[in-house]
């Protein structure tokens, strides 16, 4: 028994919801319009907040619509989910605006 | 459902100074004032040797019994002995902290004579169980079910305590953020004002999509939120905030203001004398309050050391001078939060004051002045000082299934104030939840072992913004046991973790190849659970010794009450009557048994009983040919009693 923390190997590579399609948890058709996935997003959290329902699997419920409207409502996270699950192809034009994306959010957090 | 649909919802702001409960009642909120008909009872408990006593009760003997008057309880509240802040709360306090084993805190009073020490969740328990008996009174039906406020930017250990704390008192409840509770209540604020009447501020559009940044600044507690509010939902999307600063920390910038002019003046440091500075606290934060309206004020308190007395004439400038660096740390936060929720001033549609300290006309100045004369809202229509209870038992309301019209949609979404993370080898901070994340929310993470065969894992759990996990702080470690024996690095240990609605995180691990759940302890929860046996016990004993004084008093009294009943009944029967040599001789009796009740004010209920019984038969000897009234009204009285 050591003190020491475990050596991490993998990180979300489990989360389970990244093999889950996002849109169909939101109730969206994946070309779905920023403000369509917001407007879905809580209506369906009026459905499934913790605060309104107290069994368990609600509960998942909210945990799953909180990551999935995370995932999809930032444009980065996204594209990248998008081309992962073929719902993008992996065209240069899509991975270079992946690429512009991630650069330009690097370049923001240096500056911050 | 039914059982809590019975139920009241009742909302309890437990504030670092002040307290308030509030209730749902058929369309709208109530605050529950207390026995003094305050709206807001002050979070003090004192001990003295008559037994305990809380709220305003406790506060208002604060300045004769310093030594054993706690306040500031939150303050204590998950922290360490060793912290900086802390250290200097502790200097003035009036009363002693202690530190027990494990890192707890504990405050140490003298009680019967005897040292006694309670943890700082205890106070807080007793307040608590104050405010509740204040809404059982209220309402004439037992309270079991209550939603309790935090500040925004407690940290996991200090909601845990909390939880905890609370579970023994009330049952099933649930901390709620400041940040969402005040948002609960600016929304309820704008349904009003929508349908009720056009006051002055501006009616909100609920179909349009607002920013609101709210400001929460308590007596202890400072909560900057930015929410959004559309359609009943609110959403919150960012919140800063210290929960050691508040009106608290300007009254003793002017108690210390105060204690150099005394020591001007009359070359004497009244800093040693507990009594003396409670009451230049409890003065100068009346002082405080009156330099909201007033420009000017002058405390004035007689003998307050070494027979000298101490006037002040302090206007509000000058006051203003004094506090004015916390006036613009409030304006930090305001910045932190717009950076993160990386919107600007001309964003924000509302901003919403909410805490009794933003009564302070400088700071609602410097906030017009930092939006540029934008909509500041006063929450004017329930004060300040109560925005957060009433918020409280709104949720509370919701939680128990209330279809009320106004309430029914309101949904509120919060999120996690810091990052959470792990420690990973080297020291380094994995982010498990970056900040502002919706809640609730999961996450799982694979593990594996160091060395081979190792059959545990520790995992640390953190809180902060920092890249390493020394510059943050340790909310808990658990330990991973038995984990089947394997080379090292070919375990896969699923870990996976939860934050609930409260922002209090559960763990539960498995071992991914045989689906396997591993045991998972942690060492903070653990703690928790025997120390509530153990806490529950102390409150339960010192229950008891209560209601023994207060059976001892009941005793008294009703000694008193009898003799002085006699007494009336032998004067108005003195004049009719000629037999004056009985009455003296009563009435001398009983004076004597007066004069021994003022000598003996804190005896055993028996000694009063027995001594009732004494003046029973001497009454009966002497009176056996009195008039018939006076006996015959005497023994009903005895007949009522025992």
């Amino acid at each position: 028994m050591t003190e020491e923390t475990s050596q991490r190997t993998a990180r979300l590579s489990s989360g389970g919801l990244m093999e889950a399609d996002l849109y169909e948890i939101l109730g969206v058709k994946p070309d779905a319009k920023p403000i369509e996935l917001k407007r879905m997003f809580r209506t369906k959290q009026r459905e499934a907040h913790p605060d309104r329902k107290k069994t368990t699997s609600d509960r998942n419920a909210a945990i799953d619509l909180n990551r999935a409207y995370q995932i999809l409502s930032n444009p980065i996270t996204r594209l990248e989910y998008d081309i992962e699950h073929g719902f993008k192809e992996k065209t240069e034009e899509n991975l270079r605006k992946l690429y512009d994306y991630k650069r330009k959010k690097a370049q923001t957090e240096r500056e911050n | 459902m039914s059982t809590s649909a019975k139920q009241p919802p009742i909302g309890i702001d437990l504030g670092t100074t002040y307290s308030c409960v509030a209730t749902w009642t058929k369309k709208a909120v109530e605050i529950i004032s207390n026995e003094l008909g305050e709206r807001a009872t002050p979070s003090y408990v004192s001990f003295t040797d008559l037994g305990k006593s809380v709220g305003a009760s406790a506060k208002s003997q604060a300045t004769s019994n310093a030594r054993n008057t706690i306040y500031d309880a939150k303050r204590l509240i998950g922290k360490r002995f060793s912290d900086v802040v802390l250290q200097n709360d502790i200097k003035r306090w009036p009363f002693k902290v202690i530190q027990k084993p494990d890192y707890r805190l504990a405050v140490e009073i003298m009680y019967k004579n005897e040292t006694k020490y309670f943890f700082a969740e205890e106070i807080s328990a007793m307040i608590l169980r104050h405010l509740k008996e204040l809404a059982e009174a209220f309402l004439k039906c037992p309270v079991t079910n209550a939603v309790i406020t935090v500040p925004a930017h407690f940290t996991d250990s200090q909601r845990q305590v909390c939880l905890f704390k609370n579970r023994f008192i009330i049952g099933n409840k649930r901390c709620s953020n400041h940040s969402r509770i005040d948002s609960v209540a600016t929304n309820k604020r704008t349904d009003r004002s929508s349908d009720q009447l056009m006051i002055s501020q501006k009616v909100l559009d609920l179909s349009k999509e607002k920013l609101v940044l709210v400001l929460h600044l308590g007596g202890g507690t400072l909560d900057v939120s930015l929410i959004v509010i559309e359609e009943m939902i609110v959403e919150v999307i960012a919140t800063a905030g210290n929960t050691h600063f508040g009106g608290q920390d300007f009254t003793n910038a002017l108690v210390d203001y105060c204690v150099g002019e005394f020591k001007r003046k009359h070359k004497l440091d009244l800093t040693s004398d507990k009594n003396a500075m409670t009451r230049l606290f409890v003065y100068c934060e009346r002082a405080k309050r009156t330099l909201s309206s007033a420009t000017q004020t002058i405390i004035r308190i007689g003998s307050l050391f070494k027979g000298r007395d101490f006037e002040l004439s302090i206007t509000r400038t000058k006051f203003e001078e004094l506090c004015v660096q916390y006036f613009y740390t409030c304006l930090d936060y305001v910045e932190q939060v717009l950076k993160d929720s990386k919107k600007t001033k001309a964003n924000i549609d509302d901003v919403v004051l909410v805490g009794g300290s933003t009564h302070i006309p400088k700071l609602q100045e410097l906030m017009t002045d930092f939006f540029e004369g934008k909509h500041i809202s006063k929450m004017c229509t329930h004060g300040h000082d109560e925005t957060a209870a009433y918020g409280a038992a709104v949720i509370a309301a919701i939680r128990s299934g209330e279809k009320m019209d106004p309430i029914q949609d309101i949904i509120c979404l919060d999120i996690t104030p810091r990052s959470i993370g792990i420690e990973v080898r080297g020291g380094e901070m994995v982010k498990l939840f970056p900040k502002h994340r919706c809640l609730p929310c999961r996450t799982t993470e694979v593990f594996t072992t160091y060395s081979d065969s190792n059959a545990g894992v520790v995992v640390q759990v953190f809180e902060g913004e920092r890249m390493l996990t020394k510059d943050n702080t340790c909310i808990g470690k658990f330990e991973l046991k038995g984990i089947p024996p394997a080379p090292r690095g070919v375990p896969q240990i699923e870990i996976k973790f939860d934050l609930d609605n409260n922002c209090i995180l559960s763990v539960s691990a498995k071992e991914k190849r045989d689906n396997k759940m591993l045991h998972v302890t942690s060492s903070k929860y653990q703690l928790e659970a025997k120390e509530i046996v153990q806490i529950t016990e102390n409150t339960c004993v010192q229950n008891n010794y209560d209601s023994n004084v207060a059976e001892n008093f009941a005793a008294k009294n009703n000694l008193e009450r009898y003799i002085y009943q006699v007494l009336l009944e032998l004067r108005r029967s003195a004049d009719k009557d000629k037999n004056q040599q009985h009455f003296a001789q009563i009435e001398y009796f009983l004076r004597m048994v007066v004069h021994w009740i003022d000598e003996n004010p804190y005896l055993e209920a028996s000694y009063y009983f027995k001594k009732k019984e004494h003046v029973l038969d001497m009454c009966k000897s002497i009176t056996s040919n009195l008039p018939l009234q006076l006996t015959k009204n005497a023994s009903l009285d005895i007949d009522d009693k025992s």
